[in-house]
């Protein structure tokens, strides 16, 4: 029994010696240099313990050799070993996962769409990752190697130091704020969040987390911009402009000073708008926005309401002239060179409305509303002028609202009526045409005259509708004279706003269409200023009727500033004599002289001359005897409604 | 019927090691062929409780035992040593 057993120790002993050889030769890769070491302590102290209990088959006992009870105490190596064993290993498995994690954290950290920079108390770079490298344009390298990088990236390093310092002294972390980082590539806007305090293993750091805000500032910026700015010229849109007004009437108040609005509307931009498209009108408005704010000082303000209408605050001003000083420069700015835009020369004025503060009222509202009235009051008074805000501008301004409203009423209603006068043939007294006069019969139970109402329907945007409402009625008559077989024209005026109109050939022809009549028929009278405009489209649209059939005649001759060298161009058919030259042609030989001119060019130029305002035989005769084609006026006959006319007709 | 200290001792360092052994399984299991080499530890410690329960009764029946238990453990060892062999890939560092 005994000698089994000790077989049994000899072969574990041996076992585990072979085992130890095995893992000698084989665990190489597997184990560290520890845990082999460890390994093969436990395996030699297993390898001698099982050896030594074999002493009975060896024939003689181990403890007579090296002494009492020995093998008793060495049994202990072998579960302390092992247990060294695997406290190693765990420790080493654990310090391989703290590396995996250190190299994970250290790629996330890498990754990260954010900038990482961290740095101790003597400024060592601890932490600079791609995000900042990607966002500074400097490398880590370059960063570290560099001791005035900071203070060339940080705007205000000097600062951020004193702040680091604090919060070092006193233990405290550093706030979030966004402050602009002088990058290689330029300036970047980035929101810190910064941890400033001391670690436990590496000591004080600075721990800052950035993020770039420049796309999302700049865009923030841009609306906040937009929300208060005109896109078109860049100037103060009504929100701030009613801002910076109520903040100088506050000023004003508090100081006892004065101070003055103004509103300034171009003259016929609309036209420029149609003529030469909108490129050409948006790039007139950014150039008018530029020459008014030379014209202004930094402490004034210039803003844009929308469309061609700019406002100016003058703060501080010592008197109304000094006001009216500045408008004058205004309109001089614009009206005295022209402006040059894609080629186009742009000739342009415009009208000022002038309030003044706390004279006129301190309310925004309020004043902005009599600047208004001001404004349209400079427009009656033949633009290009300025007009000041007055207290009767107030009731002129609602009896005006009143004849509007009435008037758009009156067309609808039909309320309004044409006369007709009749013009006169010199060459054998027949009658060859009428000219259509408006005639409103009813305001407030009068009759008021065209000379008042329709300036206001131009200034209040009826004209189109007024001026359809005159070709409709017309045309409508002509047809009728056209089916009862007379073959007599009629003179029909066209306004300036109407001949700029965009469709105004197109409606004159659907109208011709829905009447079925002969454009000969239809003589489409211009005046010549209204021509003067913009000679070019003017010109366009007129030839572009006139090819249709229709007679042109260019009326008030003489009084619109026109050039001979359009005269050539025009095509019209006749010419009308302005009534002021042919009443004065029996007193005044100039009149009389441009009367002969006019017909002699007239001639020349192979149109007809009609003169209209004849009042008296002796203009009559004078206008015979110089060749005058066709005269119209009071000697004749006064502008009469439709059943009059039928029975001058008649007669 | 005489219990020796020195083996109460060695058994109870024996049953912390493998309480340490257990509660620290999973990291162990890094180790190549953990199974083997638990079992030859549990073999081990099989052995230094039979070579306290033979002073207690059926002397020759756990002495032997233990003997045996020591062979099977060094034989358990034997292969556990031969299969740590391996390339630097299978390490756990």
């Amino acid at each position: 029994m005994i000698a089994m057993i000790s077989m049994l120790d000899v072969a574990s002993s041996a076992v585990t010696l072979v085992a130890l050889v095995v893992f000698l030769r084989r665990s190489r890769y597997r184990l560290t240099n520890t845990e082999r070491t460890l390994v093969v302590f436990a395996c030699g102290a297993m390898a001698i313990t099982y050896g030594a209990n074999a002493h009975l088959w060896l024939g003689q006992p181990v403890d007579s050799r090296v002494g009492e009870h020995w093998n008793d105490y060495l049994q202990f190596l072998q579960p302390a070993l092992w247990a060294a064993f695997f406290y190693v290993v765990v420790q080493n498995v654990r310090y391989h996962e703290l590396l995996a994690s250190q190299q994970r954290m250290r790629r996330l950290v890498e990754s990260m769409p954010v900038m990482l920079h961290a740095y101790d108390t003597q400024g060592r770079i601890l932490a600079w990752n791609h995000a900042a490298e990607t966002v500074t344009g400097y490398s880590r390298m370059e960063i570290a190697s560099d001791p005035d990088a900071m203070d060339r990236l940080f705007s205000d390093a000097r600062a951020r130091e004193q702040t680091l310092l604090e919060c070092r002294e006193g233990g405290g972390d550093y706030h979030y704020r966004i402050s602009t980082l002088n990058g290689k590539y330029g300036e970047r806007q980035i929101a810190w969040y910064n941890i400033s305090r001391h670690f436990p293993i590496s000591g004080w750091a600075n721990w800052c987390v950035g993020l770039d805000m420049t796309e999302q500032i700049t865009a923030q910026e841009q609306l906040e911009h937009l929300a208060t700015h005109d896109e078109l010229t860049g100037l103060p849109n009504r929100a701030l402009f009613r801002d910076r007004l109520q903040h100088g009437l506050r000023a004003c108040r508090r100081k006892g000073s004065q101070g003055a609005l103004l509103m300034l509307d171009l003259d016929h931009y609309k036209m420029v708008n149609d003529t030469h498209g909108h490129p050409v009108g948006d790039e007139l408005l950014r150039s008018v926005a530029e020459r008014l704010g030379k014209r202004l000082k930094a402490t004034d303000t210039l803003a844009r309401f929308g469309g061609d209408e700019f406002v100016i605050l003058l703060e501080d001003i010592s008197s109304a002239d000094d006001a009216a000083f500045v408008a004058t420069r205004l309109l001089q700015a614009l009206s005295t060179t022209p402006f040059n835009l894609f080629g186009h020369t742009i000739r342009t004025s415009a009208s000022i409305g002038i309030s003044i503060f706390p004279d006129d009222d301190v309310r925004p509202d309020e004043l902005m509303k009599y600047v208004d009235m001001a404004l349209y009051n400079a427009k009656q008074n033949g633009r290009n002028t300025y007009h000041f805000f007055t207290s009767s501008l107030h009731g002129q301004f609602r009896w005006q609202l009143e004849v509007r409203d009435k008037l758009e009423k009156a067309i609808e209603d039909e309320q309004l009526e044409l006369h007709y006068q009749p013009q006169v043939s010199l060459t054998n007294r027949n009658l060859v045409g009428v000219e259509a006069l408006l005639r409103w019969p009813d305001f407030n139970g009068q009759p008021l005259s065209p000379g008042i109402f329709v300036p206001i329907a131009e200034n209040m945007g009826l004209m189109p509708a007024l001026g359809r409402w005159v070709l409709d009625n017309a045309f409508h008559q002509a047809a009728q004279w056209q089916a009862e077989g007379r073959t007599h024209s009629i003179s029909i005026n066209l306004s300036a706003i109407q001949l700029y109109q965009d469709n105004i050939a197109d409606i004159i022809l659907s109208l011709l269409a829905r009447w079925q009549l002969e454009p000969a028929l239809i003589d489409l009278e211009i005046t010549e200023s209204a021509v003067m405009n913009n000679v070019n489209q003017a010109i366009a649209t007129m030839g572009q009727l006139r090819d249709k059939g229709f007679h042109i005649s260019l009326d008030d001759f003489g009084t619109g500033f026109s050039s001979l060298r359009y005269l050539k161009n025009f095509p019209v058919s006749r010419i009308k004599i302005d009534k002021s030259f042919v009443q004065g042609m029996e007193d005044t030989a100039g009149d009389a002289a441009i009367v002969r001119s006019v017909l002699h060019l007239g001639h020349e130029l192979g149109l007809q001359v009609i003169a209209e305002g004849v009042e008296t035989e002796q203009q009559w005769r004078i206008l015979e005897q110089e060749g005058c084609d066709i005269i119209q006026g009071y000697y004749c006959a006064r502008p009469m409604p439709l059943a009059d006319l039928e029975a001058y007709l008649t007669t | 019927m005489n219990l020796y200290e020195n083996e109460i001792l060695l058994w109870l360092f024996g049953i912390i090691v493998l309480a340490f052994l257990l509660f620290h399984y999973k990291t162990l299991r890094r180790l190549p062929a953990i199974n083997v080499l638990f079992a030859s530890y549990v073999v081990v410690l099989l052995a230094w409780t039979a070579t306290n329960l033979e002073q207690l009764f059926w002397p020759s029946v756990f002495n032997t035992a233990e003997h045996v238990a020591y062979l099977a453990s060094s034989l358990l060892l034997l292969i556990w040593c031969w299969r740590t062999s391996g390339t630097s890939n299978d390490s756990h560092d």
